[in-house]
């Protein structure tokens, strides 16, 4: 629910070993918060300190004896601390202070500069505990490798001098106390063991749910529209109408896909709406597959209120200044006794930790606005550019959640033919330099 | 989100010494549950107890030594565990274990009738930890006291007698620990501190969301339909009419009530307002919202239920027009779906959100919505079945507050004449209305 209440601004502290996740929970958490609404950003410590002390860092640079070193490092963290004030008090609702923050003296530090310069704002801190050797090895070779600290240097020198950066802030580690005061989740192993103190108010319980169903998993997501409806044939917005020929052809060539890609594999979960000409689509796919759906309510099309059964034309004629007013801001326009996208992404918020918390394939089987709202869920779209994005019938979006980004591949399929048009969207496509991140 | 893998069998079990809230959590999970589709029951060890070994039971019955009474504590633990495999057995969903179940000996023997009782059934158990004893002497006034088991005992001697029965208890009492290798959680602190070990699944994180979300703190819900609209007076249903005159005098006296409800400044900025996006409700709760200075928040999650085709009609017209769909719906109003609108039940699917809110908030509430709306919330908080939602009465003009306490919820309605302002209260406690309906809930039954 958006918009919920008078929101205090607030300061999300990570807290953990490197390579302990901390990164993905923070985007995680910052694209969760964007999405309801909060204005969110992440303020990495790691590339403060490789702004202003350069990438050549080995291991040693990260000794806790290093005086000059920590002396450095310790201002990194207070300037990405000031940055992290300035954006709370012009701009933003949420910011996350992403860095290791591994000693009661930094946490402290923290909380005594926020209550001095901003004394109006909560603070929640998330620990990741990962005892897990396989577990951290993997982080390590997935993310680590390609961070600008080693560029240049071979994989294994890397890992090694990685794996001792890590032993370097082992020594000085303490995890999060009760009696520091502090409100905190701690998860650990991934989600095995959770300990919560301490929450206050409606945007960290909300927090603390969203994170108990993460996982890293990396579950293929399968969006996908009905076959060609009788309203899009003749342009009409609303409806309830039935699958075209050539959408029901669309249906069972959807199945035939389905059947391939997942390899006999009957362990997934398919959702769809209730309207005909997803139910339809749905019913051809089951029938190929031998799964079950589940047909909710909550993946309906947008409502189109008085507009229900009208062409955009006939819309443009009947009611212009309605007209005029979606084209201006599509985002946040109600159709009259109707819904606005921002109503549809309030509406599939469930459906969001459905899939979320899914560690099987999941397949959705729905509607052209529904599926604009998921799919810039998963792939980190800003809310604003929803309402326009692309999805086009008779094609499947494949997503597969990788370290900091999703991968996306588009597959055309053929009514008629059966053919497909694999389309690869390579990682570079949304280049966002590592600090951007 | 209801109708999410119903295949799958799942029993919570309590522990925890007396007064700790145990039964508290498993009435609000029963509740939340059934609110959710599931079928679910509690099981109360006290209860079996009381059944066979009478009330009389001082605390010298929970001494560990006294052999015979240990015995007799045991045998009707393992009869109300029975049942409960029983109910999974012959189509429920969830069971709930509630006893203290405070050593290690006796989860292990619990964990594995239950495992080995059901092919892949997910067991939870709820821990209820808690040290403060402010917290502990008030559970122990609220809901001990008038426990059978101190009916012929003034209130003093029975809190003594209360006290030393915990104290029988903390002699045994051995805390969950990760060696047991059982799925669990621990509350403290009623519920701002929680651990969370091995829980998976979709029903245990929501579990863990509603817990980390209860309170008792006895704050009070007021329910109110908007006033009476253009469509209520020409009996349609649906649109989007606005206030007829009298509607508009009822807004007035309604944002009077409320300045009286609420005295301070202080209490004002507190309430948690909420109103749909029909002019309606949004005109009504502008008149309360401009007399408080405050603001209410509009959610389309409290719309009127949506009669698709429907919209607009009287009765008699959708009788004339549909009808089959106006016998249908008269033979089952709750799943009845409008043909492109909804049913009650998935208006009860819809709301959960705000039904998660309001179970968070430690303010007063105040809700300016609609009948099918109002029915599901009050259904809710009320403890209703979920098929009587559909036929319950929520009239216009009448203000309905809730206050729900730990094992019922107060309810008074004040019926608000909009034309003369003049008030008129109705109290009633849900204990004497489940009593005196046939269907006999008695304690043991919960």
């Amino acid at each position: 629910m958006q918009e919920l209440g008078k929101q205090q601004k607030m300061v999300i502290g990570m807290v953990g070993l490197p390579a302990r996740g901390k990164t993905y929970i923070s985007r995680k958490i910052c694209r969760y918060l964007n999405w309801m609404g909060f204005k969110s950003k992440v303020f990495n410590i790691g590339n403060y300190r490789r702004q202003i002390c350069g990438t050549d860092c080995n291991s040693n640079f990260f000794d806790p004896s290093n005086k000059d070193a920590s002396k450095a490092r310790d201002e990194c963290a207070l300037l990405a601390l000031n940055d992290m004030i300035n954006y709370l008090r012009y701009e933003g609702d949420v910011s996350l202070y992403d860095g290791t923050n591994t000693t009661k003296q930094r946490r402290k530090l923290i909380m005594e500069t926020l209550q001095q310069k901003f004394s109006e704002v909560q603070v929640f801190w998330v620990e990741s505990i990962c005892n897990d050797e396989d577990v951290i090895l993997r982080n390590i070779q997935l993310t680590k490798l390609n961070n600008p600290d080693y560029v240049g240097k071979s994989s294994d020198e890397a890992t090694q001098d990685f794996q001792q950066r890590i032993e370097q802030y082992a020594k000085v580690y303490e995890p999060i106390d009760m009696d520091e005061n502090i409100s905190f989740i701690k998860i650990i192993d991934i989600g095995n063991d959770i300990m919560i103190y301490n929450i206050q108010g409606f945007l960290q319980s909300k927090l603390v749910s969203y994170l108990m169903n993460l996982h890293i998993y990396p579950r293929p997501i399968y969006l996908s529209r009905h076959g060609e409806s009788q309203y899009n044939v003749l342009h009409k917005v609303g409806g309830d109408s039935d699958l075209t020929q050539t959408g029901l052809m669309y249906a069972k060539q959807l199945g035939k896909y389905f059947i391939q890609e997942l390899e006999g594999n009957r362990n997934i979960k398919m959702f769809t709406s209730t309207m005909q000409r997803a139910l339809h689509t749905s019913n051809e796919v089951c029938e190929f597959l031998g799964v079950e759906y589940y047909s909710l309510k909550a993946l309906d099309e947008i409502n189109p209120g008085i507009c229900d059964g009208l062409t955009y034309q006939q819309i443009a004629d009947k009611f212009p200044q309605d007209y005029e007013e979606r084209k201006m801001n599509k985002l946040t326009y109600r159709y009259p006794r109707g819904e606005s996208y921002l109503d549809v992404i309030s509406r599939i918020e469930q459906i969001i930790f459905e899939i979320e918390r899914s560690r099987l394939p999941v397949i959705v089987i729905a509607h052209q606005a529904i599926l604009r709202c998921l799919y810039a869920y998963f792939h980190e779209h800003e809310v604003p550019e929803i309402p326009k994005l692309n999805i086009p019938l008779h094609q499947v979006i494949k997503l597969v959640p990788a370290a900091y980004y999703c991968k996306e591949t588009r597959i055309k399929i053929d009514p008629i033919t059966g053919n497909w048009e694999i389309q690869d969207e390579a990682t570079i496509k949304k280049v966002k330099s590592f600090l951007d991140l | 989100m209801q109708q999410c893998n119903r295949s799958q069998k799942i029993a919570i079990c309590t522990v925890g010494l007396p007064a700790r809230g145990k039964t508290y959590i498993s009435r609000k999970l029963n509740r939340y549950f059934n609110w959710l589709g599931y079928k679910s029951r509690v099981f109360i060890n006290g209860n079996y107890r009381r059944e066979i070994c009478g009330t009389e039971c001082n605390s010298q019955f929970f001494d560990p030594q006294n052999e015979e009474a240990q015995k007799a504590r045991s045998d009707c633990a393992k009869m109300a565990l029975q049942d409960l495999i029983q109910f999974l057995q012959n189509g429920g969903d969830v069971g709930i274990l509630d006893g203290t179940n405070i050593t290690k000996e006796r989860r292990h023997q619990i964990e594995n009738d239950l495992k080995s009782s059901f092919n892949g059934i997910q067991t939870l158990w709820i821990e209820s930890i808690c040290n403060d004893s402010k917290v502990i002497q008030n559970n122990i006034r609220l809901t001990k006291i008038n426990n059978p088991d101190y009916c012929n005992v003034n209130p003093e001697q029975a809190t003594i007698d209360f006290l030393n029965r915990i104290k029988m208890y903390e002699q045994i009492y051995q805390t969950i620990t990760d060696d047991e290798n059982l799925s669990y959680i621990k509350t403290m602190n009623v519920g701002a501190d929680i651990i969370v070990h091995q829980v998976y699944g979709f029903l245990l994180s929501k579990i863990v969301s509603f817990i980390m979300n209860l309170h008792t703190y006895p704050r009070p819900i007021y329910l109110s339909r908007h006033g009476e609209s253009q469509y209520n007076v020409d009996d349609r249903v649906g649109g989007d009419s606005d206030l007829s005159e009298l509607g508009e005098m009822y807004a007035e006296k309604l944002a009077d009530f409320f300045y009286s409800e609420f005295p301070t400044k202080e209490i004002k900025n507190q309430i948690i307002f909420f109103t749909s996006t029909m002019r309606r409700a949004v005109h009504t709760s502008d008149v309360v919202a401009q007399k408080l200075e405050i603001q209410p928040l509009q959610l389309k999650t409290l719309d009127e239920i949506n009669v698709g085709i429907c919209d607009g009609m009287t009765y008699t017209e959708i009788a004339q027009k549909f009808p089959n769909d106006f016998q249908e719906r008269k033979i089952n109003k709750l799943g009845y779906r409008y043909p492109r609108g909804e049913s009650y039940l998935d208006l009860i699917s819809r709301i959960e959100p705000v039904i998660f809110e309001i179970e968070r908030s430690r303010q007063p509430v105040m809700i300016i919505a609609h009948q099918a709306i109002l029915r599901c919330l009050y259904a809710y908080f009320h403890q209703n079945e979920i098929p009587e939602v559909p036929t319950l009465d929520i009239p216009l003009h009448c203000v309905i507050k809730l206050t729900p306490a730990a094992y019922f919820c107060d309810e008074k309605r004040v019926l608000i004449n909009p034309q003369t302002g003049e008030i008129s209260i109705k109290e009633e406690y849900v204990q004497e209305f489940v009593r005196s309906k046939s269907k006999q809930k008695s304690f043991i039954d919960l």
